[in-house]
């Protein structure tokens, strides 16, 4: 045969890496740093005279480090088995538990409060019949630590349900299959062979929960101001809730602190994978599903159950009252109306923009995102670079700060016309986008990282051996393998960006509202119903969005919907 | 002969035309969204010259962004129109309001807008008690809320997140019949905090708890629409907040912006804001049917100057009371 | 000679050398295999020359053109080096024919002529009509086929390959060695093999460098290789045999020289600067046979045999040195018990060079 030509041309690799470092810089440093320079980093301030001195800030802290990890805990102890059962055992019905157990992440954390302190009151539907409902006039026993801890677990479980999902279905047969033959059953199996191996999703999606947690205000704010339980975002909102010359640099000051934590918390997820070498030789054949026999029932309900407590009970909520004439009026055959969805469809203007705007921010971010974090991945998994990694960590600040102080770090920087170009972006839909790019870089980046770390580097390195240059790597050879887990990303950024609120409302402007903007808009006004007939509105079409995305999934690669069973 | 007159004529038809308001304005405002979309079709219909942009949301949202806003050295907004007047207070001080002497304060009580002329209040929004009609007894006064049968039934807006309660807690501290140990007596029968006004609404009209401290508008539009509730003035009075307007002195259409003035303070657009279900601040304009009128409000006093200086320590006192 | 050069190279993993001063120069055709045990560094040797790794020390050239140095660094795409990886690694998501079309599609070659090189290319491997079958479906003997036909598709000029056998089982080995020989033949392509298997390193190669600690301690063909190795680990490690202390008793002249063997005096090969005094001496099967009556020998102890078919291998202890281990191969219808004590007597060895 005759000898082809050596490739000349020049290296892509060093262009793509140092574009990904500008963007992370745009993204990520510039206006968390501009920010930075109204705190304790200004010149003549002090670290003294600084609210990180004051012991109110302190006590914060500590609940915000408590209430994370324990919401971890949960959401692990929750996301696990269910990701476990549904990737790798028989149970039947599959398809909708892998839809519900995503759903946690499309209904707004107060809604999934309201209806748990619903749930746990006097007039609990599911308590007073069982004669266990607590007194009048006692308080609500979800106020405080357990109550938010045990509302962020199962606010986050979706999370590192999702992250093990995809990599549990990257498990080649033979190596579960080279267990068995040793003798070893489901439960050894599991823990010998398939955690260990899964490692790095499993951490990937922990730390994810960890970090939202921190990040949450919504749950916290229902479940811990009634009873004086402080965490960090709450703090911070009380500050900004007051105006002064001394407000931007306390809020950066306990973002600052904010930031330490989330670092903290991915530092020890990077120590816990590193020497891990996990990594096989992409989607071999497909799992034989492991039987559950005599358990099926058992599992099978207590699957459910957990579902309807986690899904069906919030939604179940949130749908009565959406069909309540007024807010507080018992709802019944008689009482049961659908004008709240007739004046959310037809008489507010507002909502279907918002629904536009939604879905445009959404869908760009993750699409773009994704593919933002395929390359950042490698470099940071396969090629160990440290600047990298340190990108990637600071990639992490957007997503762990409460969403109000990126949007005021975000105002700072961009409100200004830009440098080349002339043109600001304060006022349109794109400084939303960039806010959303920044804070939701991280869900994409985690878990394609991951899946770099389960993939045999020969797979790249047989590429580059046929002479193909990095970027048709990344796009022939690696895209398709990583499909599963960036389609999980991808996914995750979609879901949480639609009800995003905390972003939006400082930096829409008219004509550019989101759906988190209008629910809150309608319920600060006093109009639950409205809210809450929108809010089941954006469940029900979302669901429909992702059952079509399951018929497109015949051209996507194999195993790239957590659904596809 | 005629000449003079004809010439005086045209110059004052084309003095008035220069004065009417055009361009763009931009407004920030904290009013509920359908009612700042009445007022801005309101004003527009008064003054077609003009194309209104804007911001609505929470007050303390429509506060960060300004903030923001200004500390980039590019504020935005011409007129702001907000829940309370603390907050313009510390506007004013640090100087960032126009004064605009020329308003038509006439019909307006003295209290309802600043001195300087800096800012001026549109409206009362009262704020008392709101019950759940199950409740086992109706309140008359706030001294019912210190009640046995009230003991961990009683729901309030935090200070620390609501500007209007700051007000609130302001005034009641320093009201000589409530006396300036009620909120530790709230807190000792085991009141609980919310985030603002509209959390207490839905804590009562869902049963959470019986009663709630809260503003008027929204105790009545809830009754109104069938919520199981009612709302009552109490006995010893209701404090208020006027969501007060004021033009910044950055504004880059200060013509328009005193046109917006004119507008709130004018009789008509005082008779939008009681088409609303609001309280007027003028006193020629009557309230929205089944208010009591301006003359039997009986309205605690609130010396703004002096609540500006204790806020913090109205704050502290609030967050040692109720945790946090 | 437009072939591999390799000069000084070396590569540091912190402070483990992986490789150490590294120089041989590969020929055009020429067949090398890299034989060592696992953790030598022969892997690395290989990421070396395929670009995969950056070299701390000395220089990489192929066909003159510097490849590799401290300050410079061709990525492994340009290199124009064929790979074989021990675990195939074809791309699950690909048909067979995609996997090996893969090359001319990265340098932009037209659909129908790719076709045909494909098409040729699976039928020098033997897997005409497996185009359109996907990697999943192939047994592993299949699979490295599709990776050897990827590699002859290129048309390039050095193939390396990554241990490729080992994951075979035996009767596969064979075929595909053949499948490995005539790939060797059809492209006229010069090939490093890196294997553990002494024996395949010994069957395919025109030359063996065998690797220790990051160095390599002999490069030669099989034959000098096995008859003459140049350090005790490379005697150890090829071939059947054993390393026993013995005493030359002059120095070597024109390759012989005479050794004492527990007593048995010999005439053995040596190199030519082969000094008088203790040294080491490689025994290799053939090289010892049962003493005849009269012969000088010395006293085994037999510890073990193994039939093989058509012949037995024994293993046998000196009496004199109970730490040491011969190898002795005997006809087949030989009967020795373990624990029989034997004369031997030793018809050849070599004196392994010190140092």
């Amino acid at each position: 045969m005759s000898p082809l030509p050596r490739r000349g041309g020049w290296d892509s690799e060093p262009a793509v890496f140092l574009a990904l470092l500008l963007v992370i810089a745009l993204l990520a440093v510039l206006p968390l740093g501009r920010l930075a320079l109204e705190g304790v980093a200004a010149p003549g301030r002090s670290l003294l005279t600084s609210v990180l001195a004051a012991r109110q800030t302190w006590v914060a802290a500590e609940h915000t480090v408590v209430t994370a990890l324990l919401g971890t805990l949960l959401s692990v102890a929750i996301g696990v088995p269910a990701a476990v059962l549904l990737a790798l055992s028989d149970l039947r019905g599959k398809a909708v538990l892998v839809f519900a157990f995503m759903l946690p992440l499309l209904i707004p954390p107060q809604i999934i409060a309201t209806a748990w302190i619903e749930l746990c009151g006097p007039a609990s539907p599911l308590l007073r019949p069982l004669g266990l409902a607590p007194r009048a006039g006692v308080p609500n026993p979800l106020y405080g630590a357990g109550g938010i801890s045990l509302l962020l677990g199962i606010e986050h479980a979706p999370l590192v349900f999702l992250a093990l999902n995809a990599g549990l279905r990257a498990l080649p047969r033979e190596l579960i299959e080279a267990a068995q033959a040793s003798g070893a059953g489901f439960w050894r199996c599991l823990r010998d062979i398939i955690l260990p191996m899964t490692g790095a999703p499993l951490a990937a999606g922990a730390s994810l929960a960890f970090v939202s947690a921190i990040g949450n205000f919504g749950t916290p704010a229902l479940l811990g101001i009634p009873g004086g339980y402080n965490v960090l975002t709450t703090l911070i909102y009380r500050k900004l809730a007051g105006f002064g010359p001394t407000v931007l640099s306390e809020v950066a000051d306990l973002s600052l602190l904010l930031a330490i934590i989330a670092l903290i918390g991915l530092f020890f997820q990077g120590w816990a994978m590193r020497r891990r070498d996990t990594s096989m030789t992409g989607a071999g054949a497909p799992l034989r599903a492991f039987p559950l026999g005599r358990w099926h029932r058992p599992i099978a309900a207590a699957c459910w159950g957990v579902v309807v407590l986690i899904v069906a009970l919030p939604l179940g909520s949130l749908l009565a009252t959406s069909l309540e004439p007024a807010y507080g009026v018992p709802l019944s055959l008689a009482t049961a109306t659908l004008d709240n969805y007739r004046y959310v469809l037809f008489a507010d203007a507002a909502a279907g923009r918002a629904a536009l705007n939604s879905l445009f921010l959404a869908g760009a971010a993750a699409l773009v995102l994704p593919l933002l974090a395929l390359p950042l991945g490698l470099f940071i998994a396969w090629r160990g670079s440290r600047i990298m990694r340190l990108a990637g960590q600071l990639a992490e600040l957007p997503y762990a700060l409460p969403g109000v102080v990126l949007a005021i770090a975000c105002i700072l920087v961009l409100i200004r016309p830009l440098p080349l170009l002339g043109l600001s972006l304060y006022n349109t839909i794109w400084i939303m986008l960039v806010a959303y790019l920044a804070r939701f870089l991280t869900l994409a980046l985690r878990t394609v990282t991951a899946g770099y770390h389960q993939l045999d580097r020969a797979m790249e390195e047989a590429a580059q051996m046929a002479g193909a240059g990095f970027v048709r790597r990344l796009r022939s050879i690696l895209a398709p393998l990583l499909a599963p887990v960036a389609t999980a990303g991808a996914i995750l950024v979609f879901l949480t960006a639609l009800n995003e609120l905390t972003l939006s409302i400082l930096l829409w402007s008219t004509g550019n509202e989101t759906l988190g903007i209008v629910v809150f808009s309608l319920e600060q006004g006093g109009d639950n119903l409205s809210a809450a007939a929108l809010a089941v509105l954006v469940v029900a079409a979302t669901v429909l969005l992702m059952l079509l995305a399951g018929r497109l999934a015949r051209r996507l690669p194999r195993g790239a919907l957590p659904w596809q069973v | 002969m005629m000449k003079p007159a004809l010439l005086a004529f045209a110059l004052l038809l084309l003095a008035s035309a220069a004065h009417a308001a055009s361009g763009k304005l931009v407004l920030y405002t904290s009013q509920p969204d359908k009612i700042a979309a009445e007022t801005v079709a309101a004003f527009t219909r008064k003054e077609p010259g003009v194309s209104l942009e804007i911001f609505r949301s929470g007050t303390t949202e429509v506060m960060n962004r300004l903030q923001a806003e200004l500390l980039a050295g590019d504020p935005r907004p011409d007129v702001l129109f907000i829940a309370d007047a603390l907050t313009m207070e510390e506007l004013k001080a640090d100087h960032r309001l126009m004064a605009y002497p020329g308003a038509d304060v006439v019909a307006f009580p003295a209290d309802a807008y600043d001195k300087d002329f800096t800012y001026f209040g549109s409206k009362l929004i009262t704020t008392g008690i709101i019950y759940n009609t199950a409740a086992s007894r109706k309140p008359g006064s706030w001294k019912d809320l210190l009640l046995p049968q009230a003991k961990g039934q009683v729901i309030l807006p935090s200070p620390l997140y609501s500007g209007a309660a700051l007000i609130h807690m302001a005034a009641m501290s320093g009201d000589a019949d409530v006396g300036k140990y009620y909120y530790a007596a709230l807190a000792a029968n085991g009141a609980v905090p919310a985030r603002g006004n509209g959390a207490v609404t839905s804590a009562v009209a869902g049963g959470e708890k019986m009663y709630g401290i809260v503003v008027e508008f929204m105790a009545l539009n809830a009754k109104a629409k069938g919520s199981p509730v009612d709302f009552v003035f109490p006995a010893e009075g209701v404090t208020a907040v006027t969501e007060p307007v004021a033009i910044l002195k950055t504004a880059k259409n200060p013509a328009a912006a005193k046109a917006f003035v004119d507008f709130i303070l004018s009789k008509e657009g005082q008779e939008l804001a009681v088409r609303q279900g609001f309280f007027p601040a003028r006193r020629d304009v009557a309230p929205p049917p089944g208010f009591p009128s301006g003359a039997s409000l009986k309205i605690i006093p609130l010396d703004l100057h002096r609540a500006a200086a204790e806020s913090d320590a109205l704050k502290k006192r609030f967050a040692a009371l109720f945790g946090g | 000679m437009a072939g591999l050069s390799l000069a000084g190279l070396g590569k540091r993993y912190g402070a483990h050398p992986a490789v150490e001063n590294a120089t041989f120069e590969l020929a055009t055709g020429e067949f090398l295999a890299v034989l060592g045990a696992s953790g030598c560094g022969k892997t690395t040797l290989l990421r070396l020359i395929a670009g995969f790794e950056r070299a701390d020390s000395g220089t990489i050239h192929l066909g003159g053109t510097l490849l590799s140095s401290p300050a410079h660094h061709i990525p492994a795409e340009r290199r124009g080096i064929g790979i074989v990886f021990q675990n195939y690694a074809l791309w699950p998501h690909m048909s067979v024919a995609r996997n090996v079309g893969y090359p001319l599609e990265v340098r932009g070659m037209g659909r129908s002529e790719r076709d045909r090189r494909v098409a040729a290319a699976l039928e020098s491997v033997g897997l005409a009509g497996f185009a359109e079958r996907r990697p999943a479906e192939l047994s592993g003997g299949q699979r490295q086929r599709v990776a050897l036909a990827r590699c002859l598709v290129m048309g390039t000029k050095l193939v390396l390959l990554d241990e490729p056998l080992a994951s075979l089982d035996l009767h596969l080995r064979a075929s595909l060695q053949d499948a490995i020989a005539d790939l060797h033949r059809k492209s006229g392509a010069a090939l490093l093999y890196i294997t553990h298997d002494q024996a395949e390193a010994m069957a395919l190669a025109d030359r063996v460098a065998v690797m220790d600690a990051g160095r390599i301690a002999q490069i030669a063909p099989p034959a000098v290789i096995y008859r003459e190795p140049a350090t005790e680990m490379v005697a150890r490690f090829v071939g059947r045999g054993g390393i026993v202390p013995v005493q030359v008793t002059r120095a070597g002249e024109k390759g012989r020289a005479p050794v004492d063997l527990f007593g048995c005096p010999a005439v053995v090969r040596c190199r030519a600067d082969q000094p008088a005094g203790a040294a080491l001496l490689c025994v290799r099967p053939e090289d010892l046979r049962l003493a005849a009556r009269g012969e000088p020998s010395f006293e085994a102890v037999v510890k073990r045999t193994h039939y093989q078919g058509g012949s037995v291998a024994v293993e046998l202890v000196p009496t004199a040195r109970p730490g040491a281990l011969l190898a002795m191969t005997l006809p087949g219808h030989s009967v020795l018990a373990a624990g029989q004590r034997v004369a031997l007597s030793i018809t050849d060895g070599w004196i392994v060079p010190a140092g």
